[in-house]
C-alpha cells in the first residue's frame, strides 16, 4: 500500500480505485512500520468509498482492525446527500469514558485500598450478563431512559443538574426514537443499567501522578496525588442488539440505494432514507441509555467509596470532570474547503476533541476546550487531554480513544499461561478485582500498546494536548 | 468424531471455521460450535427444545440470522443447547431445533461471552470436501 508522509505524524493513502477521498493516518514512523501490513489500513480505504464522505477517511494512532470500519476511524459524511453506517459507530453504541474527582489524596487511603476495591466490586455488577444494579425497570420506564438520557437520571436521583454540563451533548441526543429500538434490544438491556459488562470495560481508581499543563489541570480541578475514578462502559446489550438489528436492515437496502459495499459490515443507507432515519433514532436511544449507564455506575461508586471509607458526600467530594463517547455518529458543522457544511461525523474508537470557544461546549468549559479522556491499560496509566483548535481544521474535531491492542486475545491468554496476573499487578501496586481470570488474561497490560505513544502523536500533530496522567491503583473488571 | 469446527487466530475477537457434510449440517455445526464456545458441553441436559424458522435470500444472511436468533435465546431467555438440528424447508428457509435446557450457573461452566454474530468476513460455501463457513463473533 502506498503511504505518503505529509508531516512528521501524518501519512496519506492517496485516492485510488473506488475511494472518494484520500485516507489519512496519524502515526509515528514506528507505528506506520508496524501497520503497513495491517488490514486496518485497507479498512481506511474502504471507508473512503462511502457515498458523501468529505475531506479524508481518517485514522487515529490507536487504529486497529474492526468490523468494517477500523477502530480508531473517523468519517465525516455530508448530511444532505451522504450515508449513515451502523458499522461506522460499532456494536457498543456510545461506549465511552467518564472521569470523576474526589477530595481524597492517595496517601490518605493507602491502608484502605483493598477494602475500597471490595466495596466497588460488590456494588457495581461486572462481567458477563451482569445485571441488577438498580431495580428492574418496566418497558415504559426504559423508554423514558432512552428518550431522556441523563434527564431521566436527574429525575430519578442518580444525577444532579450540575452533571449535565460535564457530559458530551449534555448526556442526551434529542433525536432518540424509543420506538425504533427493537423488543429484543429492550429485553437485552432492561436489567443492565448500572453494570460494567465484560471485555475491556472497567472502573479504575487512580491518582494524578503527573501534570503537564498546570493551568488546564487547575481549571479541571486536577491536583497531584488526587484520587480519581475512571469508568469505561457503554450501552450493553441494548446497544449491541440495536447495531445488529440495523446492520441487517440497512445491509439489505444497499442494492436498492445503489450503494456498493466492499464489506457487508460497512452497511450504509442514505441518511435521509427511512432506514437511515430509523437507525439514527435507535442509535441516539442507545446512546442515551449508555450515558445513564455510566451515570448510575458513578452513583454506585460514590456510595461504595462513602461506605468503605466512612465518609459523607462533602468529605468525599465526588464530582464529574467529563464524560465522552467514542463510538457514535453525530451531526456537526465543520468547514470543508472553506465552506461550512453540516456533516454526520462517525467516530468509531475515536473521541470528539473540540477546541476552545466551540459553542457545543458548556460555558464553564468553553474557554478551555473539551476535556478528552484516554484510558490506557490497567497496569500503566491513562490520560486527560484537551481538544485544540487545530483539531477542528484537521480531524473534524476528533482525537484518539485509547491504547489499541497489540496482542490478540489468544496471544494474550498464551502469554498469561502459568502467570499470576493478580499477584504481578499487586507487586506494581495495582489491586485487581475481576469476575473472570480469562478476561484478566485477555486484558493484561502487555496486550495493549503504550497509550503514552498514542497521545504523544496527537499532541505532536496539534490535535489535542496532555493535561494530566492518572496512575491506577485499584481496578474492577468484568 | 472428526472435529467439526476450529478456532482461527484473530486480532480482536473470536473467529471460527466450521465444517459440514451437507448444507444443513454446516448450519447445525455452526450452532453447536457457538454453544461450545460459550458453555462447557459437560452437564448440559437434553430435556427441552426450542424451535424457530429462519428465511433469507442468501446463505450469509441465513447463517447470521440462524446464529443471532440462537444467541438471543441464550442471552435473553437463558436457554443453552447441547445439540442442534437443521431441516431445509426450502432453499431459503430453515427449521432449527435446539435441544438443551435452562442455563444454570451452579451446574454449568460458563466459558466466554459472545455478544454478537458479525457479518464481517462471513463466509459459507461448498468445497471439494464438503461445506465450510467462517464466522467472526463479537466478544
Amino acid at each position: 500500500m502506498e503511504l505518503r508522509r505529509i508531516q512528521d505524524y501524518l501519512w496519506e493513502i492517496p485516492r485510488h480505485g473506488e475511494m472518494r477521498v484520500p485516507g489519512r493516518v496519524y502515526a509515528s514512523k514506528q507505528m506506520i512500520d508496524e501497520l503497513r501490513e495491517d488490514p486496518a489500513l485497507n479498512q481506511v480505504e474502504n471507508v473512503a468509498c462511502l457515498p458523501g464522505i468529505v475531506g479524508y477517511s481518517l485514522a487515529m494512532p490507536d487504529i486497529h482492525w474492526g468490523y468494517g470500519f477500523p477502530i480508531g476511524g473517523v468519517a465525516a459524511i455530508d448530511a444532505a446527500d451522504g450515508v449513515i453506517s451502523p458499522g461506522g459507530v460499532g456494536y457498543d453504541i456510545n461506549c465511552g469514558v467518564r472521569l470523576l474527582l474526589t477530595k481524597l489524596k492517595r496517601a490518605d487511603i493507602e491502608q484502605h485500598v483493598d477494602r475500597l476495591a471490595d466495596a466497588l466490586f460488590a456494588a457495581i455488577p461486572a462481567g458477563v450478563g451482569s445485571h441488577g444494579a438498580i431495580p428492574s425497570l418496566s418497558l415504559a420506564e426504559l423508554k423514558k431512559v432512552v428518550r431522556d438520557g441523563i434527564g431521566w437520571a436527574v429525575a430519578n436521583g442518580y444525577a444532579t443538574p450540575a452533571d449535565v454540563e460535564h457530559i458530551e451533548e449534555g448526556g442526551c441526543l434529542a433525536s432518540a426514537d424509543p420506538d425504533a429500538v427493537s423488543a429484543q434490544a429492550y429485553q437485552r438491556g432492561h436489567r443492565q443499567l448500572g453494570t460494567l459488562g465484560s471485555g475491556n470495560h472497567f472502573l479504575e481508581c487512580g491518582e494524578v501522578d503527573e501534570i503537564y499543563q498546570p493551568k488546564d489541570a487547575k481549571a479541571l480541578g486536577l491536583e497531584m496525588g488526587q484520587v480519581t475514578v475512571l469508568i469505561h462502559s457503554g450501552s450493553r446489550g441494548l446497544g449491541h442488539q440495536t447495531c445488529d438489528d440495523y446492520l441487517k436492515v440497512i445491509g439489505r437496502t444497499a442494492e436498492r440505494y445503489g450503494i456498493k459495499l466492499p464489506d457487508r459490515q460497512l452497511a450504509a443507507a442514505p441518511t435521509k432514507s427511512p432506514e437511515g432515519q430509523a437507525y439514527l433514532g435507535a442509535m441516539a436511544a442507545a446512546a442515551n441509555f449508555a450515558w445513564c449507564n455510566r451515570q448510575i455506575i458513578a452513583h454506585l461508586a460514590e456510595r461504595a467509596f462513602m461506605e468503605a471509607l466512612s465518609l459523607n458526600p462533602n468529605e468525599l467530594g465526588f464530582s464529574l470532570v467529563y464524560d465522552v463517547c467514542h463510538n457514535i455518529a453525530k451531526f456537526e458543522e465543520h468547514v470543508v474547503d472553506g465552506k461550512k457544511m453540516r456533516l454526520c461525523v462517525h467516530r468509531k474508537g475515536a473521541t470528539r476533541a473540540f477546541g476552545p470557544g466551540h459553542p457545543a461546549l458548556a460555558p464553564k468549559l468553553r474557554a478551555l476546550g473539551q476535556p478528552v479522556l484516554i484510558p490506557g491499560d490497567m497496569g500503566r496509566y491513562s490520560f486527560v487531554l484537551i481538544g485544540l483548535e487545530h483539531a477542528m481544521r484537521e480531524t473534524f474535531g476528533s482525537t484518539c480513544h485509547g491504547a489499541g491492542r497489540v496482542l490478540s486475545r489468544h496471544q494474550a491468554k498464551r502469554a498469561a499461561r502459568g502467570r499470576d496476573l493478580v499477584e504481578e499487578l499487586a507487586r506494581a501496586k495495582v489491586v485487581i478485582r475481576a469476575t473472570s481470570r480469562a478476561t484478566l488474561a485477555e486484558e493484561m497490560p502487555a496486550a495493549y500498546k503504550d497509550v503514552a505513544n498514542v497521545v504523544e502523536v496527537m499532541e505532536a500533530a496539534g490535535v489535542s494536548r496532555r493535561v494530566a496522567r492518572l496512575k491506577p491503583f485499584a481496578v474492577i473488571k468484568g | 468424531m472428526k472435529k467439526f469446527y476450529r478456532e482461527l487466530e484473530h486480532a480482536g475477537d473470536l473467529a471460527i471455521e466450521v465444517f459440514g457434510g451437507t448444507r444443513a449440517e454446516l448450519f447445525a455445526h455452526a450452532l453447536t460450535a457457538m454453544a461450545r464456545l460459550m458453555v462447557e458441553e459437560k452437564g448440559i441436559g437434553n430435556v427441552a427444545r426450542q424451535e424457530y424458522e429462519c428465511a433469507a435470500a442468501d446463505d450469509l444472511d441465513l447463517m447470521h440470522d440462524v446464529l443471532a436468533r440462537a444467541l438471543n435465546l441464550f442471552l435473553i431467555d437463558g436457554f443453552m443447547w447441547r445439540e442442534a438440528k437443521v431441516e431445509e424447508k426450502s432453499r431459503d428457509r430453515l427449521l432449527i431445533t435446539l435441544c438443551g435446557e435452562q442455563y444454570d450457573p451452579s451446574r454449568h461452566r460458563f466459558l466466554r461471552e459472545i455478544k454478537g454474530v458479525t457479518f464481517h468476513r462471513l463466509f459459507t460455501g461448498r468445497g471439494r470436501d464438503g461445506w465450510r463457513a467462517e464466522i467472526i463473533f463479537d466478544v
